[in-house]
């Protein structure tokens, strides 16, 4: 048993102790050379904007606003004038919508909605 | 008055109506098939005045108010009153003025022009007919299939128009001016209480701003029951003859109300009673088929009848929404 351990330990030391690697040293990867741009290739195209919703084109009215800057931001001319109120249509996206806000006696914003106008097959 | 002292009252006059018919099978059987019936010419509900509520009594007979008032110890709101479905006949060349008239939106005038898109309160005409009513609402059943909602006898379903006839807006058989065809309506009774004269045109070809209401001036929230508690809060309304007009609930659970139609005088039981006060009137006649909302969006009745009582202020009468919605099996069309 001794005689065992005694080879299991020289052993160890020709595997762990005795042989030792040369240390290489590494070498940065050759930088690959710089292209020149490609006039032949277009630049890719910019972020497209997230198209605008029905939800976000009301958001952009405030209430507080006067109609004429509603209509601004809305973009069309006001269907009509009921009183003490506002009404555009207006078309987002494929489908149509009719834009209401309500007025205060000057004329401001406040309340605002919409309703779906529906082709009825 | 309790609120179930005059719910009591009303029973027990029912009750007395069942009794005078005998105990034969055939009485028993006709009135256990029935809503509660009400004496000939006598219609009861309950209203309230302050915190106390009272016997609403409708007739045209004087004397059988008094016996009324009388057996509820003067607990009662006595309205001397005759009542009329509102379809008015008129000339063609008023009901479709040139479009080309200006006219301030949502008033008679421009509800009463043709516009490019339907919403509750324009006016609607049976093409053939010569009489006009008010488009109520946008509605659509289970299948997504859009109608417009009215009157049985705005769409003529009392004057026995069948299925698939065309319906204009704003009147006359152009056919850029026809939005759909006649459909399916409650047929009303001249045997029993009836509890809606409501109509439906399948509409088709036509652009509908779904959910708007030109009264409540934004979207239509839903539909829901009237109950007593609603007694004399506000209630709008946007109809073809006088636009957009504000009133009050005056009564509620209006049974045996008589109701003259050209086919003849019919009862009608469960309605609801409004009123613009003694200055205004809530409506008249080619309002019918208009929707009542209460102030926050939500559609409470059908506009069909109304009449003046002797004091001449105006009073108009609706079927409960709930109960229509559930007859003719659609829900609004809110988008």
């Amino acid at each position: 048993m001794r005689k065992f351990l005694a080879l299991l330990l020289v052993s160890w030391c020709a595997i762990g102790c005795g042989t030792t690697s040369p240390v290489i040293p590494i070498k940065p990867p050759p930088t690959p050379p710089v292209k020149p741009p490609d006039p032949t290739v277009k630049p890719p195209d910019p972020p497209v904007p997230t198209p605008e919703t029905i939800e976000s084109l009301l958001a952009r009215i405030s209430v507080g606003m006067s109609v004429d800057q509603a209509t601004v931001i809305v973009g069309v001319e006001v269907y009509d004038r009921p009183p003490n109120m506002a009404r555009w249509v207006v078309d987002v996206g494929s489908m149509r919508y009719l834009v209401f806000v309500n007025l205060d006696a000057s004329g401001v914003v406040t309340t605002k909605g919409f309703s779906v106008i529906q082709v009825i097959r | 008055m309790r609120l179930d002292s005059a719910r009591s009252f009303k029973a027990l006059v029912s009750d007395e109506i069942v009794a005078a018919s005998g105990s034969s099978v055939a009485a028993r059987l006709f009135y256990a098939s029935t809503e509660r019936p009400m004496p000939a010419t006598l219609a009861l509900g309950v209203s309230k005045r302050g915190e106390e509520h009272l016997v609403a009594v409708r007739t045209t007979d004087p004397a059988l108010a008094e016996v009324i008032r009388q057996r509820v110890n003067g607990e009662a709101d006595v309205k001397i009153i005759e009542v009329f479905a509102r379809p008015p006949t008129i000339d063609p060349l008023v009901a479709a003025p040139l479009a080309s008239a200006s006219a301030t939106p949502h008033s008679p005038k421009w509800l009463q022009q043709r516009q490019p898109f339907l919403e509750g309160g324009l006016q609607v005409n049976v093409v053939g007919k010569n009489f006009v009513g008010t488009l109520g609402a946008i509605v659509k059943d289970d299948r997504g299939v859009k109608y417009a909602l009215s009157n049985s006898h705005v769409f003529d379903g009392v004057g026995g128009t069948p299925s698939g006839v065309p319906v204009s807006h704003p009147f006359g058989s152009n056919p850029d001016d026809v939005i759909g065809l006649t459909d399916r309506f409650v047929p009303l009774s001249a045997l029993t209480p009836n509890l809606v004269d409501c109509r439906l045109t399948r509409l088709a070809g036509t652009k509908a701003v779904l959910g708007f209401n030109g009264a409540f001036r934004g979207n239509l929230r839903g539909v829901r029951p009237v109950m007593a508690e609603d007694l004399n809060t506000d209630v709008l309304k946007i109809g073809r003859t006088t636009g957009v007009q504000l009133g009050k609930i005056t009564a509620v659970e209006i049974d045996g109300l008589r109701v003259g139609y050209d086919q003849g005088v019919l009862s009608f039981s469960d309605q609801i009673e409004m009123s613009g006060g003694p200055t205004s009137d809530f409506s008249a006649g080619g309002d019918s088929g208009s929707i009542i909302l209460d102030v926050n969006g939500y559609v409470i009745a059908l506009l069909f009848a109304g009449g003046r009582d002797a004091a001449g202020v105006d009073y108009t009468y609706g079927n409960r929404a709930v109960t229509v919605f559930e007859a003719l099996g659609v829900q609004l069309a809110l988008s």
